[in-house]
């Protein structure tokens, strides 16, 4: 029996995954929208709305990851 | 290819850096909702498991940054959201190392924080192991979506899987499909 490596194993995975997904026929997309109650076009428009924000406040960067991850924590440790 | 946002636009020339931003954010604005809906999904799927309460929209974020910093730069061969979920891959995995070096400098004695060798990392190793399960959890009830999903997770290909687990084509490719599906309806929600 090999040796288990679940996170490399899960990396393996998640990438033949989102290749599925890039995959994906529209039709499914439009068919599973229809069935989950979840418009397409409203996940579409909150995705260009967050995709714009983004690309709109290039001269005034989002802030980096790190920062994003320090005030979480500063968030839990203040409640 | 099944939509012509995966073709780079070619009204800006390529070559630079400025250029490369402008090709990521004129492609980024001018995905189909279906593509938009597929990065969505990729997004959450890069997340799963993440620590310190990062979601999808944070990974996503990190991502369209990146790309359009030009800290990565697309690849004129490759399909924006095969390079966009190439990043989110790296950001996570980037994530979780930084979680672990985060880790060993805190136990660390203060002396030898200079010196600091990240340990094997039991978080990032149990964190997956439940991801797995989650995952493994969506197909339950479908014995031949277990086994595609161990033959991926070992690294095998559609013909390895096949073979090992002596499986038509057809039931093949009939359970991708399902697991695309269930793939898609959680990346909606």
């Amino acid at each position: 029996m090999r040796n288990w490596q679940p996170d490399i194993d899960l990396d393996r995975l998640l990438a033949a995954l989102g290749e599925e997904i890039i995959d994906a026929p529209g039709e499914d997309i439009r068919t599973l929208c229809g069935q989950v109650g979840s418009p397409l076009s409203g996940i579409a428009r909150d995705m260009r709305a967050r995709i714009a924000a983004v690309v709109d406040c290039e001269t005034e960067p989002a802030p980096a990851f790190g920062d994003i991850i320090f005030r979480r924590e500063l968030s839990v440790r203040s409640h | 290819m099944q939509s012509a946002e995966r073709n780079r636009p070619h009204f800006i020339p390529a070559g630079t850096a400025d250029a490369v931003a402008g090709d990521v954010g004129r492609a980024l604005r001018t995905l189909s909702d279906t593509d938009l809906v597929r990065l969505k999904a990729l997004a959450r799927l890069w997340s799963r498991g993440l620590p310190g309460g990062l979601g999808w929209a944070d990974v996503l974020n990190e991502a369209i940054v990146r790309s359009l910093g030009g800290s990565r730069r697309w690849p004129p061969d490759v399909p924006l959201l095969a390079f966009l979920s190439g990043v989110m891959r790296s950001i996570r995995d980037e994530h979780w190392r930084r979680a672990r070096r985060d880790h060993a400098l805190l136990v660390a004695a203060p002396a030898a924080r200079g010196s600091i060798i990240a340990p094997d990392d039991p978080e990032r190793v149990l964190a997956a192991a439940q991801a797995l399960g989650a995952i493994n959890g969506l197909f339950a009830d479908d014995p031949a979506a277990l086994k595609i999903l161990a033959g991926l997770a070992e690294g095998m290909t559609a013909n390895d899987i096949r073979l090992h687990y002596d499986m038509s084509e057809r039931d093949y490719d009939s359970t991708r499909k399902r697991m695309r599906r269930a793939l898609l309806r959680r990346g909606l929600a």
